[in-house]
């Protein structure tokens, strides 16, 4: 599958590339959503896979901007965050609602099973 | 020393004002004086005036009209009428509605008077005292839950990138790993678990402590939701070669509670159970109490048993028993207090009973709500 990731953590960045990469997933890994963006505009991509909190645009606010683009509005999305708690993430199985849409979400720190799991089940 | 002018007088008879402010030459507080509304006005903008004292019959305007004024511009500021026994029914009208704090008749006693600017003034203070009080536990409050999200958020993320490189590493992705690199790893990842379970709890707990936590009430069969525990927990019973076992009352009905939390708890109780029973099992049973109207779910286990000081101090935060023969697996010390939490939130109660070396049973109850 091919995978766009963005995290602004450097090392958690580098480690999901390297566990969806050793899966056999190709991934291409951003610290922001300019970047990440642009990037999908001109390759085709299964998942979007992104943190919530991330420098200059946040996670919802980039999936707003995804929504209105017609070219990018059917990619699926997962949010990877350190906001929700282990108990809440097996409660929210439908996930964090934007602009009437749920998006899975998984929390981090993840099980490796979990986030490849996650992958299977959303690529597209 | 100068006295803080705290008092304001306003009447339009000058000369009685002046008769006035003198009885004041003793009190520890200072008092102005005004003729008009817009002078008066004028200190109440200035000086932190705590009372303000006025007569009914003034040129200019009512008493009571001003006072409305007063309150709806410094609601804090304690108000008081002067005025003769005639105009008590529209007085009257005042104090119940709560435009004024007292009305004192005229002629008035000056011990009297003094005496209500004395309470007027206490008031004030009191409650000033009390919102101060207020507004900083509520900027604490907010503060210390702003606090816990931060840290469990500025926790996790350089725990992430432990873990996942832990976890990576030992499930061999990165090429053999051998006997003596893989157990010092497992040790290292039992630990990483632990901690992101109690970074977890602690904010768990703390959400549902501010009433933050959303819980989904509906009507479910809570016989059903033990079936679910027990299923999952089965393997984990059998590999150590306890019993799990039900006995459930076909009669409790339907019950309205949040079935993802009291899986929890459930789950919680009795992966408790297993952790401390070596020999025996665990029973979970549920019962109906139609007199008082609730459920009781009891965990049975044949473990050590408790003692019976420990018993009150099992729900506490971080309150974890001492045992050799406790799990590897690390608990948090967080599970029962945030058991106990969601049972409460559920208008139910939580308490264990044990006998050492026979066995501890954990009861909780959930209420059953009239049926419409």
């Amino acid at each position: 599958m091919k995978v766009l990731l963005i995290d602004d953590d450097p090392d958690m960045c580098a480690l999901t590339e390297k566990v969806l990469t050793k899966f056999g997933h190709e991934v291409a890994a951003f610290p922001d959503s300019t970047a990440g963006i642009a990037y999908a505009r001109k390759n085709p991509l299964n998942l979007i896979l992104m943190d919530i909190m991330l420098p200059g645009l946040s996670g919802p606010e980039i999936v707003v901007n995804l929504q209105e683009d017609p070219q990018l509005k059917n990619i699926p999305v997962v949010f990877l965050t350190g906001l929700v708690t282990g108990s809440e993430q097996s409660l929210q199985n439908e996930g964090l609602e934007v602009k009437g849409k749920k998006y899975p979400t998984l929390g981090k720190p993840y099980e490796i099973e979990q986030l490849l799991s996650a992958v299977k089940k959303y690529a597209k | 020393m100068q006295k803080e002018k705290q008092v304001l007088f306003f009447d339009d008879d000058g000369n009685a004002l002046n008769d006035i402010a003198r009885l004041f030459n003793d009190e520890p507080y200072g008092v102005l004086t005004a003729t008009s509304i817009d002078r008066a006005m004028e200190i109440l903008r200035q000086e932190k005036i705590k009372v303000v004292i006025c007569g009914q019959r003034m040129r200019e305007i009512q008493g009571i009209k001003f006072l409305q004024d007063v309150r709806a511009f410094y609601p804090d500021v304690v108000r008081i009428l002067l005025a003769a026994n005639t105009d008590f029914a529209s007085a009257e009208d005042a104090i119940n509605m709560g435009e004024v704090y007292r009305f004192i008749s005229k002629p008035w006693k000056n011990t009297e008077l003094l005496s209500n600017i004395r309470r007027a003034i206490e008031h004030y203070d009191l409650i000033l005292r009390a919102e101060q009080t207020n507004q900083k536990l509520k900027a604490m409050y907010d503060v210390q839950r702003e606090f816990t999200s931060t840290v469990s958020h500025e926790l996790r993320t350089p725990l992430a990138s432990i873990k996942t490189a832990i976890d990576l590493v030992l499930m061999k992705a990165l090429g053999d790993v051998n006997k003596e690199q893989a157990e010092v790893l497992r040790r290292a990842k039992r630990n990483v678990d632990r901690l992101k379970r109690l970074i977890d709890d602690i904010l768990d707990l703390t959400k549902m402590e501010s009433g933050k936590l959303q819980m989904n009430f509906m009507l479910n069969d809570i016989n059903r939701s033990i079936r679910e525990v027990v299923e999952a927990q089965k393997d984990v019973a059998q590999s150590r070669g306890l019993y799990l076992k039900v006995q459930l009352d076909s009669h409790v009905g339907p019950v309205a509670f949040d079935s993802d939390r009291i899986i929890q708890v459930i789950n919680n109780l009795v992966g408790n159970a297993i952790k401390f029973t070596k020999h025996g099992g665990i029973i979970i049973k549920t019962s109906k109490n139609t007199e008082e109207n609730y459920i009781l779910i009891s965990v049975i286990d044949t473990g050590k048993g408790i003692a019976e000081e420990d018993l009150p101090k099992l729900f506490q935060k971080f309150h974890q028993i001492e045992s050799a023969e406790s799990n590897e697996e690390g608990g948090t010390g967080l599970g029962l207090a945030i058991c106990k939490e969601i049972i409460a939130r559920h208008g139910g109660s939580t308490w264990a009973e044990s006998t050492l070396d026979k066995g501890t049973t954990f009861h909780f109850t959930l209420p059953i709500q009239a049926q419409k």
